[in-house]
């Protein structure tokens, strides 16, 4: 075996390892749906509470957890049943996603419903399960992006948390930056690299 | 070259579609057939034949389902599989090594 042939069959490896890491890229639409979803929810509510159709507010909140969840469940199966391939850092993330969003559906509206507490603290929740998704899926995805969104959803609880006797438009406002910030911007980032690396397709 | 640095190479590996359908299998989870058809350009029967190849010396498993009534062949590779690779992969380190020292 000669030297040109060693070399073919590193380079071959290195090709098919560094196509495999390429095609299997996260492309960031998830995060888009969870917070343009979130957006949706809170504006809603601002606009319900603006209304002061106060009677409308937990139907509305009941209703939109339970399509955005199925939307959601959709969203991932058809992502993984479609895609070509699976990696663990995916697998693992979506683990973290699912576990989160569980934890805000319990903080941030069971607990609340149930009196556990009161309704101005789930937003703080809600922004510290943010936190945690983002930043975990930063050093999933070793995406440095996220670690900024994590940071910033923690600093946004930490001024809910604070501010608590402030209104629900302040604090609706306050939401909507985060989720601007955390979510919408770095996902969009996400999905533009995903796009640059010659993904054009649905995976 | 040391006739006995070649003889070390394991055959199941050294061939350039198996070893490209290893590369990927060693870098993810689990990929399909259509993909690997794709990456390694070649056809249904010629990928088919190394990947039964590859199953029957235990480097891979092969998994069966349905995507939107479609058949879907799931591909992944096992612990022999690799250590087959890995250690493929040493020897070639070693020989270029080899090749690199002066000669007496």
């Amino acid at each position: 075996m000669n030297h040109d042939q060693i070399q073919q069959e590193i380079s071959i490896m290195k090709k098919m390892v560094e196509k495999a890491k390429t095609d299997s890229a996260e492309s960031g639409r998830l995060y888009l749906f969870i917070g343009t979803a979130c957006i949706v929810y809170v504006v809603v509510v601002m606009i319900l509470e603006g209304l002061r159709l106060f009677s409308w507010t937990l139907p509305a909140m009941i209703a939109m957890t339970v399509v955005c969840a199925i939307a959601g469940y959709f969203i991932v199966a058809r992502e993984e049943r479609k895609a070509q391939v699976m990696t663990w850092p995916k697998k693992i993330n979506r683990a973290v996603i699912f576990i989160c969003s569980m934890a805000m559906v319990l903080t941030g509206f069971v607990f609340p419903v149930t009196k556990l507490y009161a309704w101005s603290l789930s937003p703080v929740f809600a922004a510290l399960l943010f936190g945690i998704m983002l930043f975990t899926s930063g050093a999933i995805y070793e995406f440095p992006v996220f670690y900024w969104s994590g940071l910033i959803s923690w600093a946004g609880a930490c001024v809910m948390a604070f501010t608590q006797n402030s209104t629900f438009p302040v604090r609706g406002v306050a939401i909507l930056i985060i989720l601007i910030a955390g979510f919408i911007v770095p996902a969009a980032v996400l999905n533009k690299k995903y796009k640059n690396r010659g993904h054009g397709h649905a995976s | 070259m040391h006739p006995e640095k070649i003889l070390q190479l394991d055959p199941v590996v050294h061939a350039p579609v198996r070893l490209a359908i290893l590369s990927i299998l060693i870098t993810v989870e689990g990929a399909s057939f259509g993909y690997l058809k794709e990456a390694t350009g070649s056809s249904d029967g010629n990928l088919s034949t190394h990947l039964t190849k590859l199953e029957s010396s235990g480097y891979i498993r092969m998994k069966k389902t349905f995507v939107d009534r479609r058949p879907q062949t799931m591909c992944s590779i096992t612990d022999k599989g690799k250590k087959a690779f890995l250690g493929h992969l040493e020897r070639l380190e070693k020989i270029v090594a080899e090749q690199k020292k002066p000669k007496k």
